[in-house]
């Protein structure tokens, strides 16, 4: 079976070549053997015929005389004779009207009786020289001619030819021949089957000849397959001859041309790829050395906050405790001794108390102020408007004494942020407002929000006494009050909005005042949309960090 | 073991003399007492354990101790009296100048019992100190209730 289905349907490119080649050879085989045979045939019927018609001829010729007397006897004599030539095998004499007279042929079964119930028993003028192929079960295939036999009178001598008259001739009867082709034939056979056995010889020895000369042509393809499959399992010093002259030879030129590119390709590739890695590790290198840099920095800053803090809160606690004593012994003089002191000194006694609450009072901001940026707190998502809405409820009773409206815009954007610090700055921001109301007939405070591309921006305007331009800016640092604050006569340090700044600014936000003395005041402040869930979830980002503690 | 009007013995422990003397004023004037004052921790655990210089030391019925103190601190006084079995019933009272979270939670750790701010007002000040000297001298008074109180404490 694999021989056959290996042999019966040939693959590759040389099996079909040398199939299509064969074929080919077989086809031009056969057709010119075919024409040759069929053409040494017709050329020897055509010499038989020719031979039939001179014997039928010649025969009549001879036969003349007895035809003139109509012997029978005579002509079946005759014909019998005319028997033992080789190939004549039957001849059969008509008197002038076509009437067979006699019948000898070499099967001995034949006679007139046979012959007058045979296909053609009678001559007819037309029939006279042609050449027929006749076939007879007793007497195989043979050639059949029919020939006149004419009486010839004596030359009618000169002055007849020189007349040109016709030479009298009179039609005696007719006489036909069977002439045998077997010989021929036979021989015509032995022909054919030698040039059949001689093409078949051909056709076998050609086929290692197409074989081999395909073989050739194949061999620098297969060539350049192997070498193709070499280079393809990466050894590049794969190369092929390219000595030929012809489409083959330019085709390993042309591979081992590509074979060389793809060979520098790939070393330039290489040393690409080292040079890559090389940059890669530098760069590797740097980071890890710029790491260590940011970490020793880090480092070293978190060491200075820490001291800071410790320096603030010693700070705090030693500057607190003589505080707390001082006002501690004059509060316990008052307890205790009230009624052996006389007014004045209560009241300085009184006094003395009251400034030191101030500069604790300052003292504690101070260190909230220092820790908003040291001190990071829990981040959660926080309602600004319940938020805002709880610290107003803290000013009620203020707002009720003092008689101003406090309206609030809702609704305003949740935060992600430090819950006690945004609720510091609206405490401070509310307070302030509060404070610096003045006696002006319109008493409101306002509070809203508006969003803008990057930031969400809230305001806090009231309709109290303004401050002056010089003061715009001043008032956020610490310890630095406008002019007017002491013109209204309010309690305050000047560390409030100080404080609210530094927390705006841990949300990546600015914030200013808007104001003119006597027209009111609109502090406005932005917190980065990225502490803003509602315009994260629309940008489409991702991290949620407070600025670093610096 | 004391009587109702036994004068009690009340620590102090604090660096600073001028607070020491705005305490004693303050409890002397609401409880009766004897008032015991150090200025360290070093000597605030002599004292309790009874150590050196204070071997004939009562054992105190409650403890003021402050927690900003040069030396031990008063976190590392707190640990070291409650991780004392003898001693880990005296009431012990915290006190600082600054309400620091870190500071409560710490105190909270080593089992101090309350936790106080120093006020500057004297008012306010004998207010707490009555309040916290009159509750846990009480229950030091009543052994079985003050370990009912633990029990529900812990």
């Amino acid at each position: 079976m694999s021989f056959w289905r290996r042999w019966a349907i040939p693959t590759g490119l040389q099996g079909r070549l040398v199939l299509c080649f064969s074929l080919l050879l077989l086809v031009a085989l056969t057709a010119s053997f075919w024409s040759f045979a069929s053409r040494t045939a017709d050329t020897v019927s055509d010499i038989l015929g020719e031979q039939a018609r001179q014997i039928a001829q010649t025969l009549a010729m001879a036969s003349g005389p007895a035809c003139e007397v109509q012997d029978v006897t005579q002509l079946q004599q005759l014909g019998r004779e005319l028997l033992k030539g080789r190939n004549i095998v039957l001849v059969v004499y008509y008197d002038a009207a076509g009437e067979p007279l006699a019948v000898a042929s070499r099967d001995p079964d034949m006679s007139l009786e046979v012959w007058l119930a045979g296909p053609e028993p009678r001559a007819s003028t037309p029939q006279l020289m042609l050449v027929r192929r006749r076939h007879l079960p007793s007497l195989g295939e043979y050639l059949q001619v029919t020939a006149p036999v004419l009486a010839q009178r004596q030359s009618p001598g000169w002055e007849g030819l020189i007349q040109d008259e016709p030479a009298a001739v009179s039609l005696l009867g007719y006489l036909t021949v069977g002439i045998s082709q077997h010989n021929e034939q036979k021989q015509l056979q032995r022909v054919s089957a030698i040039s059949i056995l001689v093409g078949c010889i051909i056709f076998l020895l050609s086929l290692p000849l197409a074989g081999g000369m395909v073989h050739r042509v194949f061999l620098p393809i297969r060539q350049l397959v192997a070498a193709a499959n070499r280079i393809a399992s990466g050894e590049y010093d794969a190369h092929v001859a390219t000595d030929r002259p012809d489409e083959i030879g330019q085709l390993a030129r042309s591979f081992n041309e590509m074979v060389r590119r793809i060979h520098q390709h790939q070393q330039q590739l290489k040393i690409a790829n080292e040079q890559l890695a090389e940059a890669n590790r530098d760069l590797e290198a740097k980071v890890r050395q710029r790491t260590a840099e940011l970490e020793a920095a880090n480092h070293r800053l978190s060491a200075e906050i820490a001291e800071k803090e410790d320096f603030l809160r010693a700070v705090s606690h030693d500057l607190n405790a003589p505080l707390r004593n001082i006002s501690g012994m004059a509060s316990m003089l008052l307890l205790k001794c009230r009624d052996r002191f006389d007014d004045d000194i209560i009241h300085r006694l009184e006094r003395i108390r009251r400034n030191v609450e101030v500069e604790t009072d300052l003292i504690a901001e101070l260190l909230e102020l220092s820790r908003i940026k040291t001190r990071r707190q829990r981040m959660e998502t926080v309602a600004m408007d319940a938020l805002v809405h709880d610290v107003a409820a803290l000013f009620e009773s203020d707002l009720r004494q003092r008689n101003i409206a406090l309206k609030i815009h809702s609704p305003l954007p949740d935060l992600h942020c430090e819950r006690a610090r945004l609720r510091q700055v609206f405490q401070n921001l509310i307070d302030n407002a509060i404070k610096y109301m003045g006696d002006g007939p319109v008493r409101r405070i306002e509070i809203g929000h508006r969003m803008r591309d990057e930031e969400v921006e809230f305001y806090v305007a009231d309709t109290g006494v303004g401050i002056h331009s010089e003061d715009l800016t001043r008032i956020f640092y610490v310890f630095r009050r406008g002019r007017n604050s002491t013109v209204a006569g309010v309690p305050g340090r000047g560390v409030g909005l100080a404080s609210v700044k530094s927390i705006v600014e841990t949300y990546n936000g600015r914030i200013w005042v808007e104001s003119q003395p006597g027209q009111g005041s609109v502090f406005r402040f932005t917190i980065h949309r990225r502490f803003v869930p509602a315009m994260q979830a629309a940008m489409g980002e991702a991290t949620v960090a407070p600025a670093a503690p610096l | 073991m004391f009587r109702q009007e036994a004068p009690m013995p009340i620590l102090l422990v604090d660096d600073d003399a001028d607070c020491r003397l705005l305490l004693r004023d303050a409890i002397s004037e609401c409880v009766p007492s004897r008032i015991f004052e150090v200025a360290d921790g070093q000597s605030a655990l002599d004292f309790v354990f009874q150590r050196g210089a204070y071997r004939d030391a009562p054992r105190p019925a409650l403890i003021y101790l402050d927690i900003e103190m040069p030396g031990l601190s008063g976190h590392e006084v707190l640990a070291q009296i409650k991780r004392s079995p003898a001693h880990r019933d005296i009431p012990v009272v915290m006190m600082t100048g600054l309400a620091d979270e870190e500071h409560i939670r710490r105190a909270a750790r080593n089992g101090a019992n309350s936790y106080t701010l120093k006020p500057t007002d004297a008012q306010q000040l004998m207010r707490t100190v009555a309040a916290s000297t009159n509750y846990w001298t009480r229950i030091h008074q009543h052994p079985r209730h003050c370990c009912e109180a633990e029990l529900c404490a812990s």
